[in-house]
């Protein structure tokens, strides 16, 4: 259910690792990791949170459109 | 209101014409059936105005019903029920809705019936044949003109200069139905008309045309009612500048500030955070409110077979995707450099769209659910704002606001666990 979850890992993973991260030096670098890892943001998950909010997307327009289909067989 | 609010009169025929006569007509006969449609329902004047509602300023209320009824008689029905096609019209243009009706039956061109309540006398004259009933009993059936003649033979006179249909209102409302069966008002051993609930017979009507035409003329109806829905389109946008410039100057460089400094990280961790549930929040309330909104609307041409489920659900979805696109990529052109964020634009705009997308489709499994605007207004914290307090989506702020040391020092225990922990369990055992 929680899409802003996997959404703000995405986010943490694209601010704050990498080439942007590394600007500031070892320091940050540091900063930035015990960040990921405070949140559970793994790197190598990065495919698992893309999956998981492209399955929300489309679970929930699945379910949607099957709910407006029952929905739709009373006119009011 | 069952017709879209920002579509022409023209515009509403001619969807109904072309999705619900087949592909056996050209669109030049779709165009000549309109043309003689409008010209039939004497709605020349209104062709091109938009049919309107409560919000959007359009044709009168007698000309939006008549619209209603050429959307229906553009299939040419054998039969067309009506209810209550006076309702909320002054007296004029309920009688000419009315004789509009009567003229469509007397020329053999379809069967009418309708329900109507407190018709003035000059409509309900207007009326062949009508049927009377009190708590599902019929107390009258055959023609109008016969009805008073009927009520004096049954002890309940028409007074002098009295509406005959008011009068019979009066007395169905105030006798019994014993006293009435005594009198002889009611049909012999009829049954009382059951009140089952109002099931459609055949839950899936026959369609005419395909999924991918459907599709089409809804993209086409979806596109012309954005681009006419200016204030909306002001309002998403707006609000979305609005907002993103206020987190902008709240937060502003903190994306490029010394992020050893706990206050500094914090800052640019909540940014980031705001501007996520912005995302979330912006792309959820539109689709959450189309849905209902439209709901009357929907129901009516699934009923008649306009069109079905499918490409209703992608004709919305291919329009919300480019629209949530962009609202994101105004947002992150908004706050990117405001905040200066380190990495790359595409990456933070591609991460929020796709947390909006998640968040619409949310919006609209609710939407589609409930029956009204307000209810699914009401609903919509109960469905986002536990996600606010899902697990760590808070707990790096509070670490990043405290001290550094302890970051400083568990720096080669974290460089491992930027890996999830089954990876690194695993490298581990190989590198024993």
């Amino acid at each position: 259910m929680c899409s802003l979850k996997y959404g703000m890992n995405l986010l943490l993973i694209v601010e704050f690792s990498g080439d942007a991260c590394k600007k500031g030096g070892a320091a940050t670098v540091a900063q930035c990791d015990a960040l990921l890892d405070a949140n559970g943001v793994y790197l190598d998950q990065t495919w698992v949170y893309i999956a998981v909010l492209f399955s929300l997307f489309v679970g929930f327009r699945v379910w949607g459109a099957y709910m407006l289909m029952t929905k739709a067989k009373t006119v009011f | 209101m069952l017709t879209p609010p920002n579509a022409l009169n023209r515009e509403a025929l001619r969807f109904s014409a072309a999705l619900r006569r087949g592909l056996n007509e050209t669109p030049a006969e779709i165009e000549a059936l309109v043309t003689s449609m409008i010209s039939d329902l004497g709605l020349e004047s209104c062709a091109d105005t938009f049919v309107g509602g409560e919000l959007i300023k359009g044709i009168s209320g007698g000309e939006r019903k008549r619209t209603s009824i050429g959307v229906e008689l553009i299939t040419d029905p054998s039969l067309v029920f009506l209810d209550e096609p006076t309702s909320g019209l002054d007296s004029y243009s309920a009688f000419k809705i009315v004789e509009l009706l009567k003229s469509l039956s007397h020329s053999g061109r379809c069967t009418v019936m309708c329900t109507i309540h407190q018709p003035s006398s000059e409509v309900f004259l207007l009326f062949d044949n009508c049927i009377l009933l009190k708590s599902g009993h019929i107390t009258y059936t055959g023609p109008v003109t016969a009805m008073g003649t009927h009520f004096n033979a049954c002890g309940y006179p028409v007074p002098a200069n009295t509406n005959l249909a008011d009068h019979a209102m009066f007395v169905v409302q105030q006798a019994a139905v014993d006293e009435l069966q005594k009198k002889g008002m009611l049909m012999p051993d009829a049954a009382p008309l059951t009140t089952t609930p109002p099931v459609m017979a055949d839950p899936k009507p026959a369609r005419t045309t395909g999924g991918a035409t459907q599709f089409v003329w809804l993209m086409h109806r979806e596109l012309q009612a954005t681009k006419r829905d200016k204030g909306a389109l002001i309002g998403r946008f707006g609000i979305t500048i609005f907002l993103n410039t206020l987190f902008g100057i709240i937060f502003y460089g903190a994306g490029n500030k010394d992020d050893t400094v706990g206050s500094n990280f914090g800052d640019h961790f909540g940014a980031l955070t705001m501007i996520a549930i912005s995302s979330m929040f912006g792309s959820a309330q539109p689709v959450l409110i189309a849905f209902p909104a439209q709901r009357p609307i929907f129901l009516r041409e699934y009923a008649t077979g306009t069109y079905s489920v499918i490409p209703y659900f992608f004709s919305k979805l291919f329009f919300e995707l480019p629209m949530s696109l962009l609202q994101a990529a105004v947002q992150w052109l908004v706050v990117y450099f405001m905040i200066q964020f380190q990495a790359n634009y595409f990456s933070l705009m591609l991460s929020s769209f796709a947390i909006a997308s998640a968040a619409a489709s949310v919006a609209a499994l609710l939407g589609s659910v409930v029956a009204d605007i307000k209810t699914a207004t009401e609903m919509l914290p109960l469905v986002l704002v536990p996600q606010l307090v899902s697990p760590h989506l808070w707990a790096p702020s509070l670490q990043g606001s405290s001290n550094t040391h302890s970051l400083s020092s568990s720096r080669d225990s974290s460089s491992r666990r930027r890996t999830s922990p089954r990876s690194s369990a695993g490298r581990s055992t190989c590198a024993a």
